[in-house]
């Protein structure tokens, strides 16, 4: 099952609390705490050097740097243990690793606290019992730097969506071929998150499409679980994910056809489509693993909302993809592209305002997506393994005061775009 | 009580990173971190404060988010626990409180917290009243 860095580390403390009763008496138990240190260390030392503050050589910067030397130098004293607690920091400090590219300061500095909490269980666990004098004053060192940065964590508190970076789970996109289809839903999303960010170039056309057609089906599908509460507001975010497909329409890059060997991304997306599809429409009739894992997942859509915006910034200026000018709403400059019609003369590179309607209706399915998502946690938010910390940021985003009417406005925009856009594609146009 | 909650200085958030709310999140992670000044920060001479008196604050700011409903149960129940861990009995709070982000008192109040003197942070209390305080903030509201 994808997990994800947040929930490794809830494990991690867990364990670590669990086994401490044991390790006053088990050296081997004590030596593994200290190589889990290290492994934290590893982590804390990737977050200090992608930047924990927005301003360089920060008080708190030097003190995660600190916080990682020394727990890398007690690793480096204690026997060598490849027990559980080190091979589940070892995991933390991979996903942290991988995760670079996707996280923003404020984003690190949550997951730099939520590890200086772990830091402080495994450093009482390595510092239960008998020990020589060096082992015993680098523990205390340890905890002297783990709660100087507390406290700065305490004056810089973390926002509550800073910490749904760390809800962003781990895929293994072999798995996505299984038969459970709550498994491939948990598999698919993971897959298309980190896909969606992994890519030196940007995503094409086809990529996007193949992932608002998943991100449609899921919404839909989350829609329907939690219509079954009479009070639901049905805010249509599937129909909004529809209207970013129809936003879509005059781009192009070439991408637009059948591929033989599609990318993992587009795979994932196909994989759950069709497991949804096939779950049918009464969700009465699903397995409760269904429903869970639909649930979790569109915690992550508004997320994969925001990463497809991105991309669509990047497409305007990396000039990715082209247009014909009569497609696109007039302007200026480009008279006699629009005149040209749909002929090699009419193609255009279309720039950030050309690409806005694109990135209106994705920031429109972001806050749709965002209340269908609070609504699934409200009906299924107990359950183990459930994206907790991602549920919490589409609360306080839809929370917000400024964004408290956001589930209608965009829904009526919306609406509105679609109309538009079938109105615009059934007109002539001039060549 | 209705001082402390609706201090200017307590809900500060002159502190805290300076981010647009809704920017950070929407913008590409290089150009946010292109935002990373050049300054080097220096460490301001706290003013000193009164650890009581301190406390207190926090523990009326934490009352305050603990009943506010706008907070959801986990919010709550984490709210309390920090209070309790604090053991200061704060007592009935103003109604007007609730209608602010719940969010914001649990930030006050762990800004309170953080501007002890490193001594008193580290007092098992207050340390336990500032875990919970942070999971307030992080679990589903």
């Amino acid at each position: 099952m994808a997990t994800s860095p947040g929930e490794l580390l809830d494990h991690l403390t867990d364990t670590a609390r669990i086994v401490r009763p044991a390790a006053e008496a088990d050296g081997a138990v004590r030596a593994d705490a200290g190589c889990a240190l290290g492994q934290l260390g590893r982590a804390l030392a990737r977050l200090r050097q992608d930047g924990v503050s927005a301003t360089l050589a920060d008080e708190r910067e030097r003190q995660v740097a600190d916080l990682a030397e020394a727990c890398t130098q007690i690793a480096a004293r204690a026997p060598v243990q490849d027990g559980r607690l080190t091979r589940l920091a070892a995991t933390v400090a991979d996903a942290v690793a991988t995760a670079g590219a996707q996280t923003t300061v404020a984003g690190r500095w949550a997951a730099a606290t939520e590890l200086s909490d772990a830091v402080l269980a495994l450093n009482e666990l390595a510092g239960h019992g008998p020990h020589r004098a060096e082992i015993a004053q680098r523990c205390a060192d340890i905890r002297r730097l783990t709660l100087q940065l507390q406290q700065s964590v305490a004056l810089h508190p973390p926002e509550r969506r800073d910490y749904e970076v760390l809800d962003r789970p781990i895929p293994n996109p072999n798995r996505i071929g299984q038969t459970a289809p709550d498994m491939v839903v948990r598999e698919a999303i993971a897959t298309l998150l980190r896909t969606s960010e992994q890519h030196t170039v940007p995503l094409n056309i086809a990529d996007v499409l193949a992932r608002t057609v998943a991100a449609e089906t899921l919404t839909r599908a989350a829609e329907t679980l939690t219509r079954r509460r009479p009070s639901t507001n049905h805010a249509d975010a599937a129909e909004a994910w529809r209207a970013v497909r129809a936003a879509l329409r005059p781009f192009e890059d070439g991408s637009r056809h059948p591929h033989s060997r599609p990318d993992q991304g587009q795979a994932a997306a196909r994989a759950m489509h069709a497991v949804l599809h096939r779950a049918g429409a009464d969700p009465n009739s699903w397995p409760p693993q269904l429903a869970d894992a639909v649930a979790a997942a569109t915690q992550l859509v508004p997320i994969h909302a925001r990463q497809l915006e991105r991309t669509i910034h990047r497409w305007a200026r990396s000039r990715a993809v082209l247009a014909y000018a009569c497609d696109l709403p007039f302007r200026e400059g480009r008279v006699d592209a629009y005149l040209a019609g749909r002929r090699p003369a009419g193609l255009v590179h279309p720039d950030e305002i050309d690409l806005r309607p694109v990135t209106n209706a994705l920031r429109a399915v972001r806050s749709l997506s965002a209340a269908i998502a609070d609504q699934a946690a409200t009906a299924r938010g107990e359950q183990p393994n459930f994206p907790r910390r991602a549920a919490s940021a589409h609360r306080a985003l839809l929370g917000h005061p400024e964004a408290a009417s956001t589930p209608a406005v965009p829904d009526r925009a919306a609406r509105h775009m679609l109309r538009t856009k079938a109105a615009h594609h059934a007109h002539p146009r001039p060549r | 009580m209705t001082g402390y909650i609706h201090s200017p200085a307590l809900l500060s958030t002159d502190q805290h990173p300076q981010r647009p709310p809704e920017q950070a999140g929407s913008t590409l992670n290089h150009i946010e971190d292109q935002r990373r000044s050049d300054t080097v920060t220096r460490a301001e001479p706290r003013p000193p404060v009164d650890p009581a008196s301190t406390r207190r604050k926090a523990a009326v700011l934490l009352s305050a988010a603990a009943r506010n409903e706008l907070a959801g149960p986990a919010t709550r129940l984490h709210c309390l626990t920090a209070l309790n861990a604090l053991g200061i009995a704060t007592g009935p709070g103003p109604a007007s409180a609730d209608r602010c982000d719940p969010d914001q008192h649990i930030m006050a109040a762990l800004r309170l917290l953080g501007s002890l003197p490193s001594a008193d942070f580290a007092q098992p209390d207050v340390l336990e009243a500032a875990r919970w305080a942070r999971r307030a903030l992080r679990e589903q509201r």
